[in-house]
């Protein structure tokens, strides 16, 4: 998908309009946070669990390449091929000319977030190769010509209506207001499908280095089909994806279902090792395994920013963030939403082009606190923030506007120094007291304005708190 | 494309900045004693689990009790034509003369991939073996290969997995144990199955039978 990440501010704001969305997130991020929070409150010890979590994912990026290494060997052993690719443009090529001389003419696809970030779905249409998102969220989006509104839930925001409509414009069929029919008509279409799709195509929740499998999750089934009729499978992964052991991947799929859905398992979970052995009916002939770059081998060179690798795609940030359960998922213009969308994105993209995502945050900590997997958006927000101010143009940041770097500038010196800080906070008091009336702010002057178009700012108590704190007739500071 | 070269900038780019792995690369495999388990308990957790995920569990007393049960499943759901597993176990407790005397088609599992994905996508229940149950999250586990193939337990609205009491098992990780400690090749695949297929992607509801079978039994014998 073409990235929008630059009108962040636009779409927001258009988004923030849609009351029934709105009401919508509310719900959902209620729903998912109590099912989360049973899901993890069937567990032994939940702390030590989510304690556990973030050392598996910390030490397996800190050995990122190591790990690849063995996965790759592992994965070779058992028959599987494996594909490096630096870019978007190269995995595409890549799975495209398979197609190509493998005479493929229809692929079923499982949902992943690689093919989001490379357009792959489209790039196979255009060769003329009919390609199906299968899972049910990804077939109601492709079919209505949406991006993914949630990583987890790509159409929770439809209602029943926008979903029938889409089914009667393009499967013909009558409309309904019953969810399960459907389902079932989407059932019925892509049943003929699994049986006659030359390829399958699915991404991976983890690769375990220990043994070269790839682990998928998901509730639907189609994922198990993708990998079970067509005769060439190809599994798409970031680097980030592998996991040491075994005995670590059963731990990060507790988590990992838990934190998406609150299910202690997911309906299905497929561990694929290698194509099908000799004498199998089913599964595929070959296993292609692509491993993308695209630009993680560079946040990589970075201590702070490296955290974001971490990520697992579980997508609770977003249902745990008032942000995202305001604006929903497609103000943050690109494949990633949420929390973890407003630091990938720009990273992935470069930061001129997705500024604002990173802004607009309320920095309250909850994505932070939630993550399974120990990823500190806030922080790397505030990383992100300063790269900007420093024109990192590694990251894609230009240089900033000289008035904004005074003004910085400024306000840093203010703060290094407490009698400067006491001074500017008379002055801001001077001045806003005299903007005030009534006792608010409704609005200011020149470049200040975006403080007051949306809400009234408030005043300044007249003294503060180490005003009041060490003043005469206060308490007596403690010593 | 080239491949090869793309894996050496990645990996090398990546070494720069990384550590060597100073942990364990195996799993642990400590298996708790079979002796100790308590089966009727373990049934219990199974049982409660697989009901929430919308399955169904029984436990027969025997292999007499098991076959009549599963009867009265095919019965009961006016199931027609089965394909079957040919697992060791299947096989054990003699399924295809007792579907038979059903007067149930068993749709034969020929070699040619097109005929055996004609019979797959047709009948009505596919009757499997399965090598795991685990107690925690009422899943049952299915290591593929040639005598249990992946989509007995995929493409027939109903699935009926028979399995041996002894293979019900904590959880996960002692599953994960389990596989690991036979030292050999991992299975071309393994399914985890927890009840039947399952959607929520319209409005939150959730729906069954979105691309799987619509009703999972897992008979314990």
């Amino acid at each position: 998908m073409i990235p929008e990440t630059h009108r962040f501010k636009e779409l927001a704001r258009e988004n923030l309009l849609n009351t029934e969305q709105r009401k919508v997130l509310s719900q959902f991020a209620m729903i998912l946070r109590a099912l989360r929070d049973a899901g993890f409150a069937s567990l032994p010890d939940e702390k030590a669990a989510m304690e556990k979590g973030r050392e598996i994912r910390a030490r397996t990026i800190e050995s990122l390449p190591y790990l690849l290494e063995r996965f790759e060997k592992n994965a070779l052993k058992a028959g599987a091929k494996v594909v490096w690719a630096k870019d978007a443009a190269e995995l595409n090529e890549f799975v495209l000319s398979l197609a190509r001389e493998k005479g493929v003419n229809l692929c079923v696809k499982g949902k992943s977030m690689i093919s989001e970030e490379t357009d792959l779905r489209d790039e196979l249409k255009a060769a003329g190769i009919e390609t199906y998102e299968t899972d049910l969220g990804e077939f109601i989006i492709q079919q209505a010509g949406r991006t993914p509104f949630h990583i987890v839930g790509p159409a929770i925001n439809m209602t029943i209506d926008e979903v029938s409509r889409v089914f009667t414009d393009f499967l013909g069929i009558q409309k309904t207001d019953s969810p399960e029919e459907l389902a079932m008509h989407a059932r019925r279409f892509l049943r003929e499908k699994f049986k006659n799709a030359g390829m399958g195509i699915t991404g991976a929740n983890m690769a375990v280095a220990e043994t070269g499998s790839i682990i998928l999750v998901e509730n639907e089934g189609n994922i198990r089909y993708s990998t079970t009729t067509p005769r060439i499978h190809v599994a798409l992964m970031s680097i980030e994806k592998v996991v040491p052991t075994m005995e670590d991947a059963a731990h990060m799929l507790k988590l990992l279902t838990r934190s998406c859905t609150g299910q202690k398992i997911s309906e299905y979970v497929s561990i694929i090792t290698g194509p099908r052995k000799q004498g199998e009916t089913d599964g595929p002939d070959e296993l292609y395994i692509v491993i993308l770059d695209n630009g993680r081998t560079k946040i990589y060179q970075d201590r702070v920013l490296r955290g974001v690798l971490k990520c697992i795609r579980c997508g609770l940030c977003a249902a745990v963030c008032p942000i995202y359960t305001h604006i929903g998922g497609y103000a943050y213009g690109w494949v990633y939403s949420g929390p973890i969308g407003a630091v990938l994105n720009p990273l992935l993209l470069g930061l001129d082009k997705a500024r604002d995502l990173f802004h607009a945050t309320t920095l309250c900590g909850a994505c932070r606190d939630y993550c399974p997997a120990g990823v500190d958006i806030p922080g790397i927000m505030l990383e992100l923030r300063a790269r900007m101010m420093d024109a990192d143009r590694s990251l894609g940041a230009s240089e900033p506007p000289r008035g904004l770097k005074g003004l910085y500038r400024l306000w840093t010196w203010v703060l290094l120094d407490v009698s400067r800080y006491k001074v500017a906070s008379r002055l801001m008091r001077l001045a806003s007291s005299l903007l005030a009336r009534k006792g608010k702010i409704k609005s200011l002057p020149g470049r200040l304005s975006g403080w007051t178009t949306s809400r009234d700012a408030p005043v300044p108590a007249p003294r503060t708190f180490h005003e009041l704190y060490s003043g005469p007739g206060q308490e007596r500071r403690p010593s | 494309m080239n491949s090869d070269m793309n894996r050496k900038t990645i990996l090398d780019s990546l070494k720069t900045y990384a550590k060597r792995p100073r942990f364990r690369m195996k799993s642990r495999l400590r298996v708790p004693a079979r002796g100790k388990r308590d089966l009727g308990a373990l049934f219990e957790s199974f049982s409660q689990a697989i009901v929430a995920a919308g399955g169904t569990a029984i436990m027969a007393e025997n292999k007499e009790d098991a076959l009549k049960r599963l009867k009265a499943i095919l019965e009961e759901l006016g199931i027609k034509t089965v394909v079957m597993s040919k697992d060791r176990w299947t096989r054990y407790l003699g399924l295809k003369s007792l579907v038979k005397a059903s007067g149930i088609e068993i749709l034969e599992l020929k070699k040619d991939r097109e005929q055996y994905k004609d019979a797959c996508f047709t009948a009505h229940a596919g009757i499997t073996g399965a090598d795991y149950a685990l107690a925690d999250t009422g899943t049952i586990v299915i290591t593929h290969s040639e005598n249990n193939a992946r989509l007995l337990s995929l493409a027939p609205e109903t699935h009926i997995a028979l399995v041996r009491k002894d293979r019900l098992f904590p959880d996960i990780d002692t599953m994960v144990v389990d596989i690991m400690k036979e030292g050999e090749t991992m299975p071309s695949a393994i399914s985890l199955i927890t009840g039947p297929s399952l959607t929520a992607d319209i409005a939150l509801q959730p729906t069954y039978g979105m691309h799987g079978p619509k009703r999972v039994y897992v008979v314990f014998v």
